[in-house]
Order: structure tokens, then sequence, then C-alpha cells
């Protein structure tokens, strides 16, 4: 079996390196993501030539993020041609790719398909995945009925509990290689997308070094799977349009070239167009061949940020705020206080309401449950909007309070610009459009219960397909 | 040292005094025949609770520990005072600013007692502790109370789960280390005909606990953290009823049957209501009934009225989005296969009777992250079919999105049904949704 790399997550599997191959998770294109702006680059920057997307036979769609499903790059494939999701997929991409004239065929966990002479096998991932990756359809592939020589991924999620179950039960043997989804996207000095802003400095976490990242890409992630599977990194492989920097540990690459060194496990960090060959006798990575896919230098369009990174930082802290003070515009005002007036249920019933309630019966707790803080570039002070949690609805806060770091009102909380919340609420942009940039969020160490997952939870495809839809359309 | 006399009033409602003494602390005062707090729509017959003359005079204090329903109740705190007119009403500083207002309503002196601190009211000493799971929507502002007088003490455990070791060991500090001599500790299993009732009573039968594993559940959570193993463990909060349309069925019935059989290193009793227990030097005994005392009959929903067209659609907009978010959506997600029973998008299906037109059924469809129409099934079929599901009279959910009606009142009715898997039931999201916390506005809507 052949895996070559396409960019990011994207894979065309086959039998040959010629024949007609199933591609997973299709980026064919520079850009993606859901919206006409197509907000992201993908990187390292690489060219797909038509010859490759002619050989795709058949389509695996994972799950319903833009950087799975590029309607933009299904276009470009023949009508007719399968598109196969699992059994929970979003229906609006199902029918949007109906759209396209392409033919989607459901499929369901723990069966195997044959297409283009490969064997595919989904699998539901593990129910310890984060709320907005629990859609994913984890797969297995190989040339043989058997999985002999196979390749597993779990993409975005936790290993599959059935799938290591099968494994134990002899029903399918061990994976002969792993893709690990490296989906670290740590931007420089920011934490993480779900990190704590550098505001809460008592909850910023632990500094994320490379090791750290190799440890849990080589050890933890796929601790549970039986043998010796080789590591294949992946994920990761994208950039904002216009971001100057490249997020830090996310050149598999790289990476693959360090771990080689320190441990004794073998692993792939493949470039685009790269092609994994499992056989027998084992596996190799091999040059595109076929001259299908062109690479530029990676880190061509950086040269010379890393010089910059801490000026770029200390700028984008420095970006605060008027918020809505001095606003002429007193429907923005209304607006706004609409938006969050939609948030209210949704924050009282998760994690960050039981957060202040416990809290709260220990005597330890801060004012408010949650600060919204409205800022505007480039001043400073922005306008702070707190959920009174016994109230349950948000109030301004006031101007008495206005001077306290933000993050003493508050465990946790977002600062935003205006525009972009309403934008979030309404549809017109996706949480991780705005993440980093113009949405900054602080919380205490439990990430999955961060603002940044509670707003893809409520806004995202899983729950609110509408708005997905709406702007793919 | 004369030792303290706890009798229990009905349900979680009990009276301390000390041995020989007129007066003593009320605990949550449940004191009309009926609680709960739905209005709107018809109840069934109530017993009345008949108490002897004179029990209630000369009180020294009367004390609310949780917001729910069952603990504070203004007719009965209104009964209560007008019976002892200057007894203080106290209340944990911590309950909630919706429920500290509904105790403000009753009487405009409620002292709230600070969560560092104890009051001190004649002989007594009574402070409150705080309950380890109390971020729970339906916990918040739940706490356990101590009530402490000649060197004995008596730990209420409260809903919310067991006291935090923390909270405990700082209350136990203040209030000088007296000896723990009893523990009363909420039993909410509510095992009713060897099934669980109330929000977690379950269809399919999956996850229906058994007696014992109700009771050792309650046991190793309600006494972890104690500052002594007390002489007298209590099982109170199950003593009351259910009053709807097939007659008065008490939830203790079963119980208190199976209660003889186990075999536990506990000192447990049952408490019916007017049941007394004495205590001194740190033992107990048994006092036997000294009031008489009807059971509590929970005032159940009996009929339901129509609806207008299209209440069905706005209904299942309103809960679109909190069952996709809860633990329910999450856990149904990941609800592929039951054995080799695999099931489609469709994971929670939503049955709405009516005495008007006929079942209309729909169900949450995972993929659509939408409400669908459903081919009615025959009741029974529908649990195979899918994993997750409520009945419901449509005029009661109506009721309870307009916070007319509790979650808790409707889910004892047999005519609210439901299946489910795991440890997330329909009733509970509801339930959540519901909560004072979340729809406060909810709560103005209720008695």
């Amino acid at each position: 079996m052949n895996l070559q790399f396409l960019g990011h997550n994207a894979w065309l599997a086959g039998t040959s390196s010629l024949g007609p191959s199933l591609a997973v998770d299709p980026l064919l294109l520079d850009d993606f993501g859901f919206g006409p702006d197509r907000p992201f680059l993908v990187h390292p920057p690489r060219r797909i030539y038509r010859s490759l997307v002619e050989r795709i036979g058949a389509v695996l769609l994972t799950h319903e993020h833009s950087d799975h499903v590029d309607l933009a790059s299904l276009r470009m494939l023949p009508r007719e041609t399968c598109v196969f999701m699992g059994p929970l997929m979003p229906a609006w991409i199902e029918r949007a790719v109906c759209e396209l004239g392409l033919r989607v065929l459901r499929l369901e966990f723990n069966t195997t398909v044959e297409v283009c002479g490969l064997f595919l096998r989904l699998y539901p991932c593990s129910p310890q995945t984060a709320f907005w990756e629990q859609r994913v359809s984890q797969f297995l592939i190989s040339s043989t009925p058997t999985f002999l020589d196979s390749a597993f991924s779990a993409v975005d999620a936790v290993v599959s509990d059935q799938f290591l179950a099968e494994i134990t039960a002899g029903a399918i043997p061990a994976p002969s290689a792993v893709l690990v989804s490296n989906n670290s996207s740590v931007r420089a000095g920011k934490g993480s997308a779900l990190g704590s802003d550098s505001r809460a400095r008592e909850w910023r976490g632990h500094k994320v070094t490379g090791v750290s990242i190799l440890h849990e890409l080589l050890d933890v992630f796929p601790a549970a799977i039986p043998g010796s599977p080789a590591i294949v990194l992946c994920g990761g492989g994208f950039c904002r349009r216009g971001e100057l920097l490249q997020w830090p540990f996310a050149c598999q690459w790289d990476l693959a070239g360090i771990a080689t060194e320190l441990t004794v496990k073998q692993v792939f960090g493949p470039l685009p167009g790269q092609r994994l060959c499992l056989e027998h006798r084992g596996i190799r990575l091999v040059d595109d061949d076929a001259n299908e896919v062109s690479v530029d230098q990676p880190y061509a369009h950086v040269a010379g940020a890393p010089g910059s990174v801490s000026k770029l930082e200390e700028a984008a802290l420095d970006s605060a705020t008027t918020g809505l003070q001095g606003s002429d515009d007193s429907g923005l005002i209304a607006r706004c206080e609409r938006a969050l007036s939609e948030l209210e249920t949704a924050i009282l019933c998760s994690g960050i309401a039981d957060y202040w309630w416990l809290m709260r019966a220990r005597g330890i707790h801060r004012p408010f449950g949650f600060v919204c803080e409205f800022v505007r570039r480039p001043c400073r002070q922005g306008t702070r909007y707190a959920l009174d949690m016994e109230e349950a609805k948000f109030v301004r806060v006031r101007s008495a309070d206005a001077d306290l770091p933000v993050c003493e009102l508050a465990a946790f909380g977002i600062a935003v610009e205006p525009q972009s919340l309403l934008d979030l609420v309404n549809g017109r942009r996706q949480i991780w459009d705005l993440v980093g940039d113009e949405l900054d969020s602080w919380h205490p160490d439990m990430p999955l219960e961060s603002p940044v997952a509670l707003l893809y939870a409520l806004f995202g495809e899983q729950v609110r397909g509408d708005l997905a839809s709406a702007l793919c359309s | 040292m004369r030792g303290l006399v706890l009798r229990n009033v009905v349900h979680q409602s009990w009276l301390v005094s000390v041995a020989g003494q007129d007066g003593g602390v009320l605990v949550d005062p449940l004191m009309c025949g009926s609680f709960g707090s739905s209005g709107s729509i018809r109840f069934g017959e109530q017993p009345e609770l008949v108490l002897p003359e004179g029990t209630m005079t000369g009180l020294d204090a009367i004390v609310v520990t949780s917001p729910h329903c069952d603990h504070l109740d203004i007719p009965s705190i209104r009964r209560a005072r007008a019976a002892s007119p200057r007894c203080p009403l106290l209340a944990s500083a911590m309950l909630p600013s919706h429920s500290r207002r509904a105790l403000a309503v009753a009487a405009e002196d409620a002292i709230a007692v600070p969560r560092t601190s104890f009051a001190q009211l004649g002989g007594f000493k009574i402070g409150f502790s705080p309950a380890e799971y109390s971020g729970h929507p339906w916990e918040r502002g739940a706490h356990h109370l101590v009530v402490s007088a000649e060197g004995e003490s008596v730990l209420f455990v409260s809903d919310g789960g067991p006291p935090t070791r923390d909270g405990i060991q700082a209350l136990w500090e203040q209030l000088g280390k007296p000896r723990l001599s009893a523990v009363l500790l909420a039993d909410n299993s509510y095992i009713r005909g060897g099934r669980r009732a109330g929000l977690f009573k379950n269809e399919n039968g999956r996850g229906a606990p058994s007696m014992l594993d109700c009771v050792s559940g309650q046991c190793e959570m309600g006494l972890r953290h104690l500052p002594n193993e007390p002489s007298l463990v209590v099982l109170a909060g199950s003593g009351f009823a259910a009053a709807d349309h097939h007659g008065i069925a008490r939830f203790d019935a079963w119980n208190v049957g199976a209660l003889a059989q186990l075999e536990t290193r506990w000192p447990l009793r049952h408490s019916a209501p007017g049941d007394g227990f004495a205590i001194e030097a740190g033992l107990a005994s048994d006092l036997g009934p000294g009031v008489t005392s009807s059971p509590l009959a929970l005032a159940v929903p009996q009929e339901d009225s129509d609806v207008p067209d299209g209440t069905e659609r706005r209904l299942l907009d309103a809960l679109r989005v909190p069952f996709l978010l809860s633990g329910l959506g999450r856990g149904a997600v990941f609800c592929n296969q039951i054995g080799e029973r695999r099931f489609g998008p469709v994971r929670l299906a939503i049955r709405l009777t009516s005495a008007y037109h006929a079942t209309r059924c729909f169900g949450l469809d995972l993929a659509r992250a939408e409400f669908v129409p459903l081919p009615s099934l025959p009741a029974g079929c529908d649990t195979e079919a899918y994993p997750f599901g409520l009945e419901i009279p449509i005029s009661w959910l109506l009721a309870i999105l307009k916070g007319e009606l509790g979650v808790w009142d409707a889910s004892i009715s047999d005519r609210t049904r439901q299946w489910f898997v795991g440890s997330h039931s329909p009733l509970s999201v509801l339930a959540a949704l519901m909560s004072a916390s979340v729809s406060p506005q909810g709560l103005r809507g209720l008695r």
C-alpha cells in the first residue's frame, strides 16, 4: 500500500503509485476554510497537479471541520465520484457534497468496505475525545482483507476503544503504522488556541516545549496501541492567511528527524508529495516519482521572521482597546448585548458555571462567573460585561470595577472585538478564525471547559450546522 | 448533660431538641401536607399532615439548608413561624440569591449564617458546610448542616454529595470539636416498586440500582470525611409518597423491607414520619413514633390541557441546543451500538402525548442536529429502537419550559416515562436546564 502525503491531514492511499486511489480529507488547493475568505493556507506551501487529482477514485471525509472538508477541492473531482463518510457526519455536508454531483455513501462503524483495491474500516473515536472532535471517524486501511501491513489514523481524536478491542480480541492485527495528527498548534508566545491568555498569569500553564510535544505524539498518544507501529507525523500543516509566523512544532519533518535521534522508534514526518510504502518487509519513505506535487521551500515566506517574534507578540498584547466606550454606534452596543444574552444559558449549564458555584461554596470565588471584555484597537481599556451567576444574566461591569485586572473579576473570560463576536454569533465567521488574533481567552487549568471550547460547542458545526452551511454557501 | 432528641417531622424535616426541654431547632420545615413547586396544573388528593398541638411552639430556631422545594417550603415556614413568632429563621449565607429573596418574603428578618461562622441560639450552635458537588446545576447552594448542643452534634447530610474534607474540618474546629453523634443521610434513591423513581427512573431497566446499591452508595458518599464514627446513621428523605391517579405510593415502603436485610458496618436506621431517636453520651436509642402524622404526599399533576398548533416545534427548538450540549447529547454521539443492535443518527426519541390528539413522536437526529418527525411506535417498542427517550404529555412539557411545573414533580407521575443508557437521563437534562441557577425566571412561575 502507498500512502502519499498531500499536506496537513490529507492523504492519498492506493495499491500503486499511479493507480486509482482513495483520497482522505483532501485539501487540493493552496488554501482552505469555510467562508469566502478561505482564511487558512496549507503549510508548507505546495502545489498539487491535475495528474494527481485525476487519480482520485474515491474520497473519505473523516469529519466536518474545515481543514478536513474542502468543498472547493471536492469540486475538482469528476461527477459521481464516491465520497465515504461516517454515520454522524453532519447532514449539511452530505447535502453540499451531493450538490457537487458526487455520490455520498455513509459507512457503518466496524464494517469493512473495499475501495480502490484497498480495505477500509471506520471506527468511532474514544468517548474521551473533546466535544468538537467527537464525530471523527477513525480509519484503518490496508491492501489486504485481513488488514496486514495496515495504517491506522485516529485523525484529531483519541484512539478508538473499539479499534483497540478488536486488536485485543485478535479480530485484526496491530497496525504497521499510525498516522498521528500533531495539532499542538502552538503559536509563538500565545499558548495554544485552548490555552489561557497571558493576562491570567496564574493559569498560563506550563511552557510547551518540543520535547513535551514529541513525548505526547510518540509515547502518550499511541501508548494504547499494541505492537510497535511506525509513527507518522502529520497535521498542523497550515497557517492563517497574512500570518508571518509559522506555528512552532508544526514542522513534522523536523520533529521526525529529532525523534529519530532521540528514540528507537521508527518515526516519519513526510513532506507533501512524499509516499510511505507499507510492505511486508517494512515501511519506506520515498519521494513523489510522478512529480504530482511540488513543494515550495518551507519557511520561504517567513524569512527573517524569527527575529521579530517578540516584537510581534508585544504588539499583539498591546493591541487592546477602547471597547464600546466612546463608540457612537449605540446599535452595536445593543447587538453585542443581545449576542451575550444568547450565551447565558449555555454558560450557566456548562462546567464554567459548575466551577463558579463550587468555588463559591468554598468561599474562594470571584465576583462573576464569566467576563466578556469588548476591545477595540489601539487603546487599552475595554468595556466589560460580566455574567452574574446568581442572577443568571450578563450585566455591564460597574465603573468601580472597571480598573481591576479583568482576570480578578472572573476565572473565565474572553477579550474580543465587538464585531468579531457578532460575526461568530451570526455565523459569518468561525471561532478558529478569531482565536489568538481577535479573541483572547483565559480560564483555569481545564482546557476542555475553556471559553473557546464553549463557543465552539455552541456555534460549531455539530450544533449549528445551519451557520456552517450558510458560511460555505 | 441531658442529651439530644431527634424527631423526624416528615421527609427531610427534623426537630432537634434537648432531652426534657421544650423548643429546639426545626430543620427544613414541611408542615402543609404537600410540597412541590407546581401550581398551574390540577393536583390529586393530598392527605393532610397531622401534627399534635404544641409541637412547634417555642422553637429556638428554624433552619433552611437547601434551595430545593422539599427543603425550602414557604407555606411551611410561615406556618412554623406563626406557631413560634419570635423564633429566628436561619439559612446559609451561601444560599443563592433567588432563595434568599424567597425566604425574605416569608420572613424579612431571616438571618444569613456566613460560611466561616456559626450561629448560637439558646443552647444550640448551628453552622453550615459546603457540599462536594455544589457546582452541579441542581445542587448549587445546597449545604450540609450541623446542629450542636449538650456536647453532642448532628450532621444533616443534605443533597449535593458528601461534605468536603476542608469544609467539615473547619466547621468542627469552630464548633469546639463536639462529638459527632448522629448523621441524617438524605436518601434520594427513591426506589418505587423495585425501580428507581424520579429523574432517574429508566424504562429499559438498565442501571436500575438495587436497594443495596442505593444505600451503600449513599453511605459511601455521604459518610466520608467525618470527624468520628457516629453511633447513629438515619436514612431520611424518602418519607413521602406520590399521589397520582393510581393512589398513594410510598417511596420508602420498599426501602424499609430491604433495609432490614442489609448488612453494613454503619449503624443504619430508617425513619418514618414521627420516629424519634435519643442521643446521650454518644449512644443512640430508638424512641419510636412520638408524633402522629400521615406520609407526606407529593402533588403530581393529573390532567393535561390542549396546546396551540405549532407548540411541538417551538418546544423542540427550545430543547435542541441544551440537549445537544448536555452530557446526554455528548454520550449519545458514542451510542452507536448496544450489543448487536446498531443505532442510526436518531438517538433520542420524544413522544408527546395528549388527551386531545394522537401521540406525536420526534427524534433528535445527531447528523442534522435537530428534531425530526418519527413514525409512531407502540409504547415500549421505542425503548429498543432508540437508546434515549422521553414520553411526556405535551402540555406538561410546555408548562415545564414556562416555569409552571417542576421537572421533578412531573417525573414522579407514571405518565412521564423515559429510558436512557449511562448516567444522563432526559429528565435530568430538563432538570438542569430549568434549575433555579440556570433559569431563575422559571422559578418565579412556580409556587
